[in-house]
């Protein structure tokens, strides 16, 4: 079971990377869209530490899984994507070569949560995979880069939907399992930002002074 | 005294004597050349034989000099680091002489040309006195003679207003690195009791803080010599500026003192913890990467090859860096593999910058410019300094088989070895040489195949590149010997590591040679040789197809254009672009640009400059903090006699007050 | 007498095998696209053919120009000797041959860089300019790939790494090794000048790499320039294919099982280049960059999870 969970959590830090080093909005999204649908499938790969047992384990892990599921990997990023439509922005509006520079970042900051994770953490349980912390550290640590350098309130809370994402990779791997109710509540704070995001945007671009503007002028200018 | 030291001596009083000699000739610029000469290479013989013989013998000896000095004995002495770097020294400026005398012959009638023999050997001498000098005090005053004369020779062609630039830059420079080096030497002083070497090394500093104090302080006013970033600001400066004899042995072994210094203060200081190693790998990964970086972006073929010393120097400090933590973790192969990389390197750059040099002076030389983009199919004219080039070229890129390959090897399975045998995050980082070495290797091969081929590639760009003449005899020999003993050591690395082998254990702490070393380099040998054999079996299988077949000479196919002209070869600045581009946040950029604009545009012109961010945005900015200073403290020095009876009067009534209130 | 045939099995594939990969590419792309194709060693009947023949040279040109094309195919032959292929030990390994062998590639490439620059082609000193930036930055990833392959075996040779690699488990217990090999596809994409980093079959000089540099080259030169490519592709594909498939020590099965990874190795360059297009010239570093970034989180990956 171990080596599943090793891979999903490489895989969590393969899409931090891709998310860094991609300008396109819609791929950004698809990639969050994937994060969630790992992060689902996390609780399955691995045995819980916890002290819930049985029948009870079983609804637990199913009903974090579907909430997961829902929230993360479908309505979220749906919401994502509706927003950016109204909005006209398809890409992030950073010149070329920050890209590069970007990746190189989270490179560095993915290195950062390796050594953070071996000195500073050392690893959970004994049964528990060694990527867990830096997996969760390194996601959240490119969620806050992508939010600190974001140019346009879409980047900005993609970033933070992956910052979420490394909270919740953390607090599976550090405790063992995530009390529902604490996940359930910090999903739903999340979504209610992306809904407020969402409105935010839609109503901004209905201004009429945005209206006035050129399509390209908007595109290349963003939304600040 | 041992037959190596009495050679070594020899060849330092033959290198005096011939630079007064030139001092005396004055204005017989001929003559003085070639009195200059003959010392020189005369001293080099000796010089060499005698370090040599110190390496093979591994001789240890000092010698304590019956002369008295304010602050204690004067002692010198000999060892294998000694005697190691000695080589290295005689062996460049020897050639360079070699070099200097054709070279320098241009320069006859149009300026005091014996000054510049004279003082190189002024330079090798002080250089060798750096190696000899057993005490700090005769080691700073041979390492302010060394700065001086070479200061001399930086501004031989003093009247020009960017020479006099470079030559103060370059005097300030090594007066700054000067200040750490006093301070670190009355820092190791004062718990042994004397400046000699053998008292400091014997006091086995102890204290924690004391030797971290030590080692940073060497690690500031050596690195300034070696050229570490960021103090390397100087070096892309001064050494452009100098004759291309000079900026040879300058490059090649003049900022190696610095790593001379350096491995000597480690010497002194006998347990080493791991981090200084990191902190080592740290300033080499940063100095490698930013100085081959930094090359790649300069149009000028001198200051091209100055930033490659950064790069070079930056190599070295990672071997050294790998040598410290496997020292400190009392791992003999890794510290040893680490160190002999190191000083191999040290070698081998002496030996390819050198002839590098060399090479961009006989094309300055042949066509009164250094500037990249206005040369071009030099190869036709100057067949024998374009194949040199083309070997150093491929020696600085650590390609096989040639001699930058094995020093690079040995440092890349030290960084192998520690990383699979040290504990985790010391074995992590010296395997952090690893990637770095090779994104140097890429992109120092990049940045020699540019430079090697917009300017003896392709088609002359200028009228001048096409009058181009080959360089004379001497200035041939001393190139074709430098890239000579390049081949051999590549070819042969086991004989450089007959000389290496006795330093690196040396500083590595003692212990031999590392089993698996000698079978390494032996497959060295034989994939080198692989290669000759292949090559020339596939030359003659191609000379025996292309016989008696349709073989015919014709235009460059321009994919259909049929009038092309030399202007419209790839430049220097456009080959370098696409490996720059990703890296542009490492420069302080300028650009400027007039772009065609409209249906009947008119000339366009773009001009774009890649500046050094260490000197623009760090080391000049503090300078210019420091003069506002200065200035600002100006006014204490009124240059009138009242002014300072009032100053001094305050002293008095201040320092009365001070001890008053202290005793009240 | 081992020795011999292990001699002799390394340098026939060596000599055999590579034309016919790239036959295989482009049958298996003719394939995909719906065409009959060229013949599976179609690849072989050019190059015979340009042996065959004289050859033009411009009057640019020098030496440098005649030595690029032997330097390349010497240097690659070499690294195609030290590269194990039907076994995991070659007969010419020695220890640390990785770092010789990822040298030798870029020695063939310096020469190769330069004699395109020999003709003083605007062309080919673009396509040099583009081939030295990319590899300089594949040369990290390839390091760092070949560091995480031989770490756990604890010399750097590829003889003991392959060796070592079924006992430790394979490819699929070890997130490193996997980390590790899509570094080196990404690599082996760049370096044999593929789709997505170039494409071979553009015709259009302006967007070319390896191609136009070696534009110039005519007769024999340019039949060692394939040779020598089509060497470089497969020996980068051998590095791939042991780490990827187990192949046993000793017996007939290891050779059989050596080419079907090769051949898997030319579909998979097929397929790709049948179903992606190529990216954009100032897309392709970052391409790069994430193949260095990828590797390095395998070296991490390697020692967070504890050396064995």
């Amino acid at each position: 079971m171990s080596l599943d969970a090793d891979l999903l959590l490489l895989l969590v830090i393969g899409i931090d990377l891709f998310i860094g080093s991609t300008g396109r909005l819609v791929a950004r999204i698809r990639a969050c869209a994937l994060q969630g649908l790992v992060l689902a499938a996390l609780p399955l790969a691995i045995q819980g530490t916890g002290v819930l047992t049985g029948g009870q384990r079983i609804a637990h892990t199913g009903m974090a899984v579907l909430a997961t599921l829902l929230l993360k990997a479908v309505a979220i990023p749906a919401l994502l994507v509706y927003a950016m439509r109204k909005s006209g922005v398809h890409r992030e509006t950073q010149p070329e070569t920050s890209l590069h520079l970007s990746l190189l970042m989270c490179g560095i900051l993915v290195g950062l949560s390796f050594w953070i994770g071996a000195v500073m953490l050392p690893s959970a349980g004994a049964g528990s995979s060694p990527l867990g912390v830096p997996a969760g550290l390194a996601t959240l640590l490119v969620g806050l880069y992508l939010t600190v350098t974001g140019r346009t309130e879409i980047t900005q809370v993609i970033g933070y939907l992956v910052l979420e994402n490394g909270v919740f990779v953390i607090g599976q791997r550090v405790l063992g399992e995530f009390p529902l109710v604490v996940e359930l509540g910090v999903l739903l704070d999340v979504l209610v930002a992306v809904m407020l995001m969402a409105v935010l945007v839609v109503f901004a671009n209905r201004h009429p002074e945005d209206e006035a503007q050129d399509a390209p002028a908007a595109a290349i200018g963003g939304r600040r | 005294m041992s037959v190596a030291l009495v050679l070594t001596l020899l060849a330092i009083a033959l290198l005096v004597l011939g630079a007064s000699l030139c001092t005396f000739l004055g204005r017989q610029d001929r003559a003085a050349l070639a009195v200059g000469t003959g010392t020189s290479v005369a001293a080099s013989l000796a010089g060499i034989a005698g370090a040599a013989w110190a390496l093979v013998q591994r001789t240890e000896e000092t010698l304590v000099l019956p002369w008295r000095m304010p602050v204690g004995a004067v002692s010198i002495g000999l060892d294998p680091l000694s005697a190691f770097f000695l080589l290295c020294i005689f062996l460049v400026s020897g050639l360079s002489a070699i070099y200097g005398e054709g070279y320098l012959r241009g320069f006859a009638g149009r300026r005091r040309v014996a000054a510049a023999p004279a003082f190189s050997g002024l330079l090798a001498a002080s250089m060798a006195g750096v190696a000899l000098a057993r005490d700090g005090v005769l080691f700073l005053l041979a390492w302010e003679a060394m700065s001086l004369s070479s200061f001399f020779l930086v501004t031989f062609e003093g009247d020009r207003e960017e020479t006099r630039r470079a030559g103060i830059v370059y005097l300030v420079a090594s007066h700054v690195g000067v200040v750490p080096l006093l301070v670190l030497f009355v820092l190791l002083a004062v718990p042994a009791g004397s400046f000699g070497f053998a008292d400091i090394a014997g006091a086995g500093i102890a204290r924690a803080g004391l030797a971290t104090a030590a080692f940073v302080l060497a690690l500031l006013g050596f690195g300034l010599k070696a050229g570490f970033w960021p103090l390397h600001a100087w070096l892309p400066e001064a050494h452009p500026a100098a004759p291309s004899s000079v900026s040879a042995v300058m490059s090649g072994v003049m900022i190696k003192m610095g790593i001379y210094g350096l491995l000597r203060t480690l010497t002194f200081l006998p347990d080493p913890p791991a981090w200084w190693g990191v902190a080592m790998i740290c300033v080499g990964i940063v100095s490698g990467v930013g100085g081959v970086l930094h090359a790649l972006a300069q149009h000028d073929l001198k200051r091209l090859l100055a930033w490659h010393s950064v790069e070079n120097v930056g190599i070295i400090a990672m071997g050294i860096g790998v040598g410290i933590v496997g020292r400190a973790n009392g791992h003999h192969t890794v510290a040893f593999l680490g160190f002999s990389g190191a000083l191999l390197h040290v070698l081998n750059h002496g030996l390819f910058k050198g002839l590098l040099f060399q090479g961009a002076g006989s094309v300055l030389h042949a066509t009164g410019t250094k500037d990249i983009d206005s040369l071009g199919g030099l190869m036709h004219r100057m067949p024998v300094t374009g194949a040199t080039f083309l070997a150093g070229s491929a020696a600085i890129a650590g390609l096989p088989p040639l001699n930058g390959f094995v020093s690079e090897l040995l440092i890349y399975a030290g960084a192998f070895t520690g990383a699979v045998e040290l504990a985790s995050p010391d074995g992590l980082w010296t395997l952090s040489v690893v990637p770095a070495l090779a994104l140097i290797g890429g992109l120092a091969a990049a940045c020699f195949v540019k430079a090697f081929g917009v300017v003896f590639l392709g088609e002359p760009r200028t009228p001048a590149a096409g009058r181009a003449h080959e360089a004379s005899a001497s200035m041939q020999g001393a190139m074709v010997a430098g890239a000579t003993l390049c081949a051999v050591i590549g070819v042969a690395p086991l004989l450089a590591m007959r000389l290496v082998e006795g330093p690196g254990a040396f500083v590595a702490g003692g212990g031999g040679l590392p089993g698996g070393v000698g079978t390494l380099l032996a497959a060295v040998t034989r994939v080198s040789a692989a290669l000759v054999a292949g090559l020339a079996v596939l030359a003659a299988l191609r000379r025996v197809l292309l016989r008696r077949r349709d073989v015919r000479r014709s235009a460059t196919w321009g994919c259909g254009y049929e009038a092309p002209t030399a202007r419209m070869q790839y430049t220097a600045a456009s080959f370098a672009d696409p490996v720059l581009k990703p890296g542009e946040f490492l420069f302080d950029r300028h650009r400027h640009a007039d772009l065609p604009e409209g249906y009947f545009p008119r000339a366009a012109r773009v001009e774009s400059h890649r500046g050094d961010l260490a000197a623009d945005r760090v080391i000049r900015p503090a300078v210019n903090g420091l003069l506002t200073l200065f200035r600002w403290a100006g006014f204490l020095q009124a240059g009138g006699v009242p002014r300072y009876l009032v100053w001094v009067l305050l002293t008095v009534v201040v320092l009365l007050v001070w001890q008053m209130g202290a005793s009240w | 007498m081992s020795v011999v045939i292990d001699i002799a099995v390394q340098a026939g594939l060596l000599i055999l095998l590579p034309l016919p990969m790239l036959g295989l590419i482009n049958v298996v792309k003719s394939r995909v696209a719906g065409r009959r194709g060229p013949p599976l060693l179609q690849p072989v009947f050019d190059v015979l053919r340009l042996l065959r023949k004289g050859a033009v040279y411009s009057r640019t040109t020098t030496w440098v120009f005649a030595f690029g094309p032997m330097i390349g195919l010497v240097a690659t032959f070499l690294a195609g000797l030290i590269v194990p292929s039907a076994f995991p030990t070659s007969p010419f390994g020695f220890p640390a041959d990785v770092f010789v062998v990822a040298y030798l590639l870029g020695l063939g490439r310096f020469f190769t860089m330069a004699s395109a620059l020999d003709t003083g082609s605007a062309f080919e000193g673009m396509g040099a300019s583009r081939e030295a930036a990319f590899s300089a930055m594949a040369e990290p990833a390839l390091l760092l790939a070949l560091m995480i392959l031989c770490i756990p075996s604890r010399v750097p040779s590829f003889g003991d790494a392959f060796s070592a690699l079924p006992a430790a488990g394979g490819l699929l217990r070890s997130p490193g090794l996997m980390l590790a090999a899509l570094a080196l596809g990404v690599v082996l994409l760049a370096e044999t000048a593929r789709i997505p980093v170039d494409d071979p079959n553009t015709h259009l000089e302006l967007t070319m790499i390896h191609e136009v540099m070696v534009l110039d080259h005519s007769g024999p030169d340019f039949a060692f320039i394939q040779i020598g490519y089509a060497m470089k592709m497969y020996v980068l594909g051998a590095v791939l294919v042991h780490l990827v498939l187990p192949i046993p020590q000793d017996g007939w099965a290891a050779p059989a099982l050596f080419i079907v990874g090769q051949a898997a190795v030319a579909i998979e360059i097929g397929v790709i280049e049948s179903i992606m297009a190529r990216l954009r010239l100032s897309r392709v570093p970052q391409l790069l960059i994430g193949a260095c970034v990828v590797a390095a989180v395998g070296v991490l990956v390697l020692f967070t999870g504890g050396r064995p």
